[in-house]
């Protein structure tokens, strides 16, 4: 990714500019579609949240230092938007699309099908955590926060944050066991 | 041997404890095998977590996140509108248009009508009133340049208005005013800075 050029189109975005907001939209879709996936475990849920959390930027970008990079607060956005909506809505795990294949280089189709399976496996996995510890296993692992960042972007005490990691952590690590003997 | 903390295991795999802690954990994990194995386990998780692949989108977002936002609409100047414009032309032609008569009502009004003459004290004078009550002495001098102006005039129009004709006109820039009224201060969409 171009830093200029993105930081330029952020410039221009802010002042109401929709091209430039619609070129970013496409350079940070992936990432922000993946951050709401891991989350919700639902392909067409994720693309809404995604979605949706552009349009939040959008309305939001006089609180968003234009300096910044995007991508990290794109994604907190979804985050903070996906457990709005787990809330809401308490969606059921659902992986019924399946999962595409890895990325290059490409396995032969065993490899492939065991990757998928284990890739389906993790997913699942964090999925069957409580909302709050998907959360900080999103932020910590996934979006490379530290402490402070994730119990700032949850609007959480750094205590809670800590103790919720390291009990995610612990539950995901059985229950990546459990689904391994499985 | 005291073993190490959750926390603490935890803590160092994220590297968020200062030097003495991590040198002190790093001192304990060379000696203790039961905390070996639970760091293990974590870097196994952290591994398997780091090697979950990205998902490609199946369509491009764009389209949708553009639809969602608030319309964006270019309001123009009051030059660029045409109901401006025309009714400005229309006050320059009517009030060169009227002029010769407006000037000709205006004399005979004034000639009903005699205003007293003012004068006004200067303030040199005032300066002159007020100095000895003082213990200084002004001595103030100034001079203004000589200007002269002239009244301008306008050009003389070929043409005899009568009252129907300026009647016309003047009902012409009031139908002018209203349409241009109305074309300016007609409801707007939501506009975005």
């Amino acid at each position: 990714m171009n830093i200029a050029k993105d930081r330029s189109l952020i410039k221009l975005a802010a002042q109401g500019d929709q091209d430039a907001f619609g070129k970013l939209v496409q350079l940070h879709q992936s990432a922000v579609f993946n951050v709401a996936y891991r989350m919700l475990g639902n392909r067409q849920d994720a693309e809404d949240v995604a979605q949706e959390a552009f349009v939040r930027a959008y309305n939001a970008f006089k609180n968003f230092d234009t300096d910044r990079p995007m991508r990290p607060w794109l994604k907190k956005i979804a985050t903070n938007l996906c457990l709005n909506r787990i809330k809401a809505h308490h969606p059921t795990l659902s992986l019924e699309n399946g999962l595409p294949p890895p990325k290059e280089p490409k396995p032969s189709p065993e490899a492939q099908t065991a990757n998928r399976e284990q890739d389906t496996q993790i997913r699942t996995a964090i999925l069957s955590l409580a909302p709050h510890y998907r959360a900080v296993i999103e932020l910590r692992h996934f979006q490379n926060l530290n402490y402070e960042e994730i119990a700032e972007t949850l609007s959480k005490p750094l205590s809670s944050v800590k103790s919720d990691l390291f009990r995610a952590r612990k539950m995901l690590a059985e229950k990546l066991k459990e689904l391994k003997r499985i | 041997m005291k073993h190490l903390t959750e926390p603490q295991l935890n803590e160092y795999l994220d590297q968020m404890l200062d030097v003495p802690t991590q040198q002190k954990v790093e001192a304990h994990l060379s000696d203790c095998e039961g905390c070996r194995a639970q760091i293990a386990q974590l870097e196994i998780l952290f591994s398997t977590l780091d090697e979950l692949p990205e998902v490609p989108l199946t369509r491009d977002l764009k389209v949708g996140v553009l639809a969602g936002l608030p319309k964006t609409v270019e309001i123009p100047t009051l030059w660029q509108q045409p109901a401006f414009l025309a009714q400005s032309l229309l006050t320059v032609i009517l009030l060169t248009l009227t002029m010769p008569i407006l000037n000709r009502q205006f004399d005979s009004l004034s000639s009903f009508f005699t205003f007293p003459v003012i004068e006004l004290t200067s303030f040199a004078e005032i300066i002159a009133k007020l100095s000895p009550l003082f213990r200084w002495d002004f001595r103030f001098s100034f001079a203004f340049p000589e200007i002269s102006f002239t009244t301008p005039t306008l050009p003389s129009i070929p043409i005899s208005l009568d009252t129907n004709i300026v009647l016309l006109l003047i009902i012409s820039a009031g139908m002018m005013w209203g349409i241009g009224n109305f074309s300016l201060l007609r409801s707007k969409p939501e506009v975005r800075k």
